[in-house]
């Protein structure tokens, strides 16, 4: 027994293009997703991470007082966020929007107005500056009608804007909002262990290579043999998700929960799952290894867009659709498992998410003994 | 001609998995559109369901509710972490305020924060902050001139009844809006990539088997030749898909499509990024030479460029810094034509001298990666 293990994890461990792209890769994606999602921002340059957004501003009317108070808020909002371009011919501007050198024009008038040329973020932003602008006037109008001899104090009580939220999860702890993505990609990087699975059940069949065929006439058994490839696999797997979970909170910085205990043991399960799944694939059909690496692809990359790892927020719109999809998801049910573990403080449903995950690795493990049982080969 | 026709023999018989290739991928790209409807940006502002968990029942505690229900609809939730937790675990509700006792005193007057719970990921919950931000802050202000408290709740909530003026150009003729199928053609590269670097990659592993290889190379035919015709076979191969892709947008979205001025230079921008794609795909073929390791090599060559090009996620999100190292990168020109694409129903001088410039950087990364592949496929044989 364990001479078989031994020595079937030398010969996986000793290819090692294979072992370094199995570790590499998940690493190298977070890597990337952590620095698109500008964690890495241009702070330490004292540079902002956006540019200024650049307007023009047309004084169409200046002779009433909020025109006037409005052209002094933008004057200070040009030291915040607006760029704001030396324009002040209307035709010149809207030129300039035209060309996309401009994202809008502020009117500066008795009642101020704002242009925009399309729906996008910076858009947006000039929207809510207009927005906020006219309700703060509103509002010192109402003051200046009421209580003018209490002018200043409101102006001193403005000028301290706050923030007064502070996000915290149902457990009492901040969060990181990109983290579904490191989730969802820990367990993409589970799921892959699927090519390990499918390499590796290729070695016991006699008909596709050498070790196949010297494996099969052994007298050991066909499930000894499967589960010393599935435990040789597994510890190797196991190894390179620890690894990148190490990555992934030490070196990058992103939380994945607070429980050792618990994140070693959604590791584990999502190991076995990858495992699992390469093996049932690799012993199930009579396919080429590349129409079983694609249908792999099939079930790595699928699961892991379903669970969020293209776009973060898919899991969600899929829970409100169609909940059943994200309880067969393995991505997903993995996903869900770190989200109990590192938000929700749940354990009714933590549990619940390992208990899918151990039937689908007995149900994977089944149909893979089923589907190389009893297998011979003519001597030829 | 013979190591064209080995090419497309090879191909046939690998038919059904470039089949796999397409098919898994043109379901991911129509999911997303469909399921998302479209909306990938994440900067709109939505209607969310929230809750407002109230320990307090105040004056002021009552007016966040109602400030809040004019956006949002309000979700009742009994306090309880347990339903909580089970609410936001099905997506039932987004966003949980909890007010604490004493909310006046602690929160307005005092300097605590106030508690909120989002679901990660919606950036919609953004909104939610701010909305809460400008009523404390103008609650605060109002009281702070001498308005009673409910007095300053109303008039906040009366104030914000108030829009801004503001005009919208309609500029690409969808009223600022994306179009949906500029939406789609956003993440068309991420297809192209991984289908030909996926199903090419693994149709060239029978030109490394090393018999093949020594078979080849003691041909009357030069290695130069070989890469030629080979490259031929992949630009077939690369119109294909890209037929069937730009099919996609056409099945889907007919009338504004075809409709849409713009429609051949969404196609000519497609058709480039194609060739890119194909350059990479000869990249990677020549550098891998093993079937398990194809996944791993083109994941991280199509997600990874994918997420910093802005294809996932819009360019406007992406910070200053990613942009600049994007700019390396072919995908990322690709966006900007994109982009400007979906913006303008018809382009300026200055814009189409931009859009060719986008075009020109596409054409000049293809070339560039398929001569680096070059250089490597012919020092690797004579080695």
């Amino acid at each position: 027994m364990l001479h078989l293990f031994k020595y079937r994890f030398l010969q996986i461990i000793r290819d090692y293009s294979a072992m370094f792209w199995a570790l590499a890769f998940p690493i190298i994606l977070g890597t990337l997703f952590y620095l698109s999602f500008g964690h890495v921002g241009l702070e330490a340059t004292g540079d902002s991470a956006w540019d200024m957004i650049k307007v023009a501003v047309i004084r169409e009317d200046t002779s009433s007082e909020n025109a006037r108070a409005f052209e002094s808020y933008l004057g200070m909002m040009e030291e915040e966020m607006l760029d704001i371009q030396d324009i002040s011919k209307e035709t010149e501007a809207l030129d300039a929007l035209n060309e996309e050198e401009l994202a809008g024009i502020y009117y500066i008038k008795e009642e101020p107005s704002l242009t925009v040329a399309k729906n996008g973020l910076n858009e947006r932003i000039l929207t809510s500056l207009l927005e906020s602008y006219n309700q703060n006037a509103a509002m010192f109008r109402k003051i200046a009608m009421t209580h003018p001899e209490n002018l200043p104090n409101a102006v001193a009580a403005l000028e301290d804007y706050r923030q007064t939220t502070e996000a915290v999860s149902l457990a009492g702890k901040d969060l990181n909002p990109d983290v579904q993505y490191f989730f969802a990609l820990v367990a993409y990087a589970c799921l892959s262990g699927i090519f390990l699975g499918v390499k590796s059940s290729l070695d016991g069949q006699a008909n596709l290579t050498a070790l196949g065929a010297r494996r099969s006439i052994t007298p050991t058994h066909k499930l000894t043999l499967v589960l010393i490839d599935m435990s040789v696999l597994f510890v190797i797997h196991f190894f390179n998700i620890l690894i990148l979970c190490l990555y992934i909170t030490k070196v990058l910085g992103i939380s994945l929960g607070d429980d050792i205990g618990a994140l070693l043991l959604v590791d584990f399960m999502g190991s076995m799952i990858g495992i699992c799944m390469g093996i049932a694939v690799g012993c199930l059909t009579r396919m080429s290894l590349g129409m079983k690496m694609s249908i792999s692809v099939l079930f790595t990359l699928f699961p892991g867009f379903l669970a969020g790892l293209m776009f973060g927020n898919m899991k969600n719109i899929i829970e409100l659709r169609c909940p059943i999809i994200n309880r067969i998801n393995p991505a997903a049910v993995l996903s869900d498992a770190f989200y109990c573990m590192g938000i929700y403080n749940d354990t009714e449903r933590f549990t619940r998410c390992l208990l899918i995950l151990a039937l689908m690795c007995v149900c994977l493990l089944t149909v893979a003994f089923l589907g190389i049982r009893r297998e011979r080969y003519d001597s030829i | 001609m013979t190591v064209f026709k080995g090419f497309l023999l090879i191909t046939k018989r690998n038919i059904h998995m470039m089949f796999l290739y397409i098919a898994i991928f043109l379901t991911i790209a129509i999911s997303a559109q469909k399921m998302t409807g479209g909306n990938q940006s994440g900067f709109a502002q939505e209607s969310l369901n929230i809750a407002v968990i109230d320990r307090d029942g105040g004056k002021l505690a009552r007016g966040l509710a109602d400030y809040l229900a004019q956006y949002h609809t309000l979700v009742d939730l009994p306090d309880d972490p347990s339903v909580i937790q089970d609410r936001m675990f099905y997506r039932e509700v987004y966003y949980i305020v909890t007010i604490p006792e004493d909310f006046e005193d602690r929160c307005l007057y005092g300097e605590e924060l106030l508690p909120v719970t989002k679901i990660p990921g919606s950036n919609s919950g953004f909104y939610v902050d701010q909305q809460i931000n400008t009523f404390l802050n103008d609650v605060r202000v109002m009281a702070a001139s001498g308005f009673s408290l409910a007095d300053a709740v109303a008039e906040v909530i009366d104030n914000s009844k108030d829009t801004a003026q503001v005009t919208m150009l309609d500029k690409n003729g969808f009223g600022g809006e994306q179009p949906l199928h500029a939406v789609m053609f956003q993440f068309i590269p991420y297809i192209l990539i991984s289908i030909l670097c996926y199903s090419l990659g693994s149709i060239m592993i029978a030109f490394h088997n090393p018999d093949v290889k020594r078979r080849m190379m003691c041909s009357a035919i030069p290695v130069r030749r070989q890469n030629h015709q080979l490259v031929l076979g992949y630009v077939l191969m690369g119109i294909i898909v890209w037929l069937i892709c730009t099919l996609m947008p056409f099945l889907l979205y007919r009338e504004d499509f075809v409709n849409d001025p713009n429609m051949p230079y969404y196609l000519v921008n497609s058709f480039l990024m194609t060739l890119v794609a194909l350059s990479l795909a000869f990249l990677v073929s020549t550098l891998i030479s093993r079937n398990e390791l194809i996944s791993a090599v083109v994941n991280v060559i199509s997600l990874g460029m994918s997420f910093l090009c802005g294809v996932f996620v819009d360019l406007d999100i992406l910070g200053k810094g990613v942009r600049t190292f994007a700019q390396f990168l072919p995908v990322y020109w690709y966006e900007l034509a994109n982009k400007l694409l979906a913006d303008n129903q018809s382009l300026s001088l200055a814009q189409t001298v931009s859009l060719l410039t986008d075009y020109g950087m596409q054409l000049l990364f293809a070339a560039v990666i398929l001569g680096v592949a070059l250089v490597i496929s012919q020092n690797r044989q004579t080695a």
